[in-house]
């Protein structure tokens, strides 16, 4: 299981995911730290959910146009993005198709997929592009930044569930950082199976894309602990029906 | 180990009668703040004004680094913060940064660790941000939106 979120925040865009991949061995599932946020350049970043392999060759795929997604976004280039993914995962469920003919394994939907966030911010001189791209696994595609953040992977549910609770496209990065850890914190705590730590960080301002330190996670962490004991107190006074001092 | 490091390491060793001698990072962060502030230490940590109020990254990488060598320890509670205490390899490595230790700068580690655990968790919120409303600013919590 993976989740990775992007959030539109008002200075700029954070991607968050859980650190954990699940692989195979030949005495079964093993679990393993994977990043799954990567620069493709100083203004873009990729996040990915579904198998390794898939992942990996989309990856290289939208590494080598870096260049030209360094630039402005137009339909044209989106769409040369698309047609060189479209090929890939055709490519691997007609293999898929091809191997497990007659078998109860060809149905496609456990060919191997990838199911991509691709985030775009841009500022240079007055114009700003601030773009979240959900490309799913059948390369139909959305723009997330509208409603102000995208999910991917199987653990998007938990996401979805808290994202709604928060004014995210009226937030600075630097309190999207916060919304986005809890998010893919509470998601590990509830147990979904597959999501672990150590949680990766990225955010993509007017300055360039970097990756938060360890040091600044685990600030986060405590900034999120310190987030719930406010909850509590401001819970603990609901109840007691003493609204008058929150 | 930089002096700002052993410093850290004496805050966390220095007991407080009648309390449990164990902080929690919050805790750890406004005690190095009020003594930055206090005693105007040079070689010290640099504070920004962060999401919970003044923070240093640079004491969590001392943390973890203290951590790595034995000479603190963590333990998780209910609520979900991990609290720092030292270890018996860690009170013998203090006790002779101690020995080196200005009298001066050892008064005020107690003075700010008393005060410190003294408080709850918001009033010690509410103590830092009051003072030092400049680090304050871009904390998530309003404290004077709660009496």
């Amino acid at each position: 299981m993976t989740l990775i979120v992007a959030l539109a925040c008002k200075d700029g865009i954070v991607m968050a995911s859980d650190g954990q991949a699940t692989g195979g061995s030949a005495g079964g599932p093993v679990r393993m730290s994977i990043q799954k946020i990567f620069q493709i350049n100083e203004h873009v970043l990729f996040g990915a959910s579904g198998d390794i392999g898939t992942i990996q060759r989309s990856k290289t795929i939208i590494s080598s146009l870096s260049q030209e997604l360094n630039k402005e976004w137009d339909f044209g280039l989106m769409e040369k993005v698309r047609t060189s993914l479209f090929g890939v995962y055709k490519n691997e469920i007609d293999r898929h198709r091809a191997f497990y003919k007659g078998t109860p394994q060809e149905d496609i939907r456990n060919a191997p997929i990838a199911d991509v966030l691709l985030c775009n911010f841009l500022r240079r001189e007055d114009k700003q592009q601030k773009i979240i791209w959900h490309i799913a696994p059948d390369c139909s595609d959305e723009m997330l930044d509208e409603i102000g953040y995208g999910c991917s992977g199987s653990g998007d549910v938990f996401a979805y569930t808290l994202l709604k609770n928060y004014p995210v496209k009226e937030l600075s990065v630097e309190r999207g950082k916060l919304v986005a850890y809890r998010v893919i914190k509470e998601a590990i705590e509830i147990g979904a199976y597959g999501l672990g730590e150590p949680i990766d960080i990225w955010v993509i301002t007017e300055e360039g894309s970097n990756q938060l330190c360890e040091e600044e996670i685990m600030a986060l962490d405590d900034t999120y602990k310190m987030w719930k004991e406010m909850e509590r107190e401001v819970f603990k006074r609901i109840f007691s029906g003493d609204y008058e001092t929150i | 180990m930089k002096k700002r490091e052993k410093r850290l390491l004496e805050l966390i060793y220095l007991p407080i009668e009648a309390v449990k001698n164990m902080m929690s990072p919050i805790q750890i962060m406004k005690a190095m703040f009020l003594m930055k502030q206090e005693l105007n230490l040079s070689e010290f940590y640099e504070f920004k004004p962060y999401l919970y109020g003044p923070c240093s990254f640079d004491i969590y990488f001392d943390l973890s680094d203290l951590d790595k060598k034995g000479l603190i320890d963590t333990i998780p509670t209910l609520q979900g913060w991990k609290y720092y205490k030292i270890t018996e390899k860690g009170k013998i490595v203090a006790k002779e940064f101690i020995g080196e230790e200005d009298r001066i700068v050892i008064d005020k580690i107690l003075e700010v660790k008393k005060k410190v655990l003294s408080k709850s968790f918001l009033e010690l919120l509410r103590y830092i941000y009051e003072r030092y409303p400049e680090y304050a600013k871009n904390s998530i919590i309003n404290i004077g939106a709660i009496k």
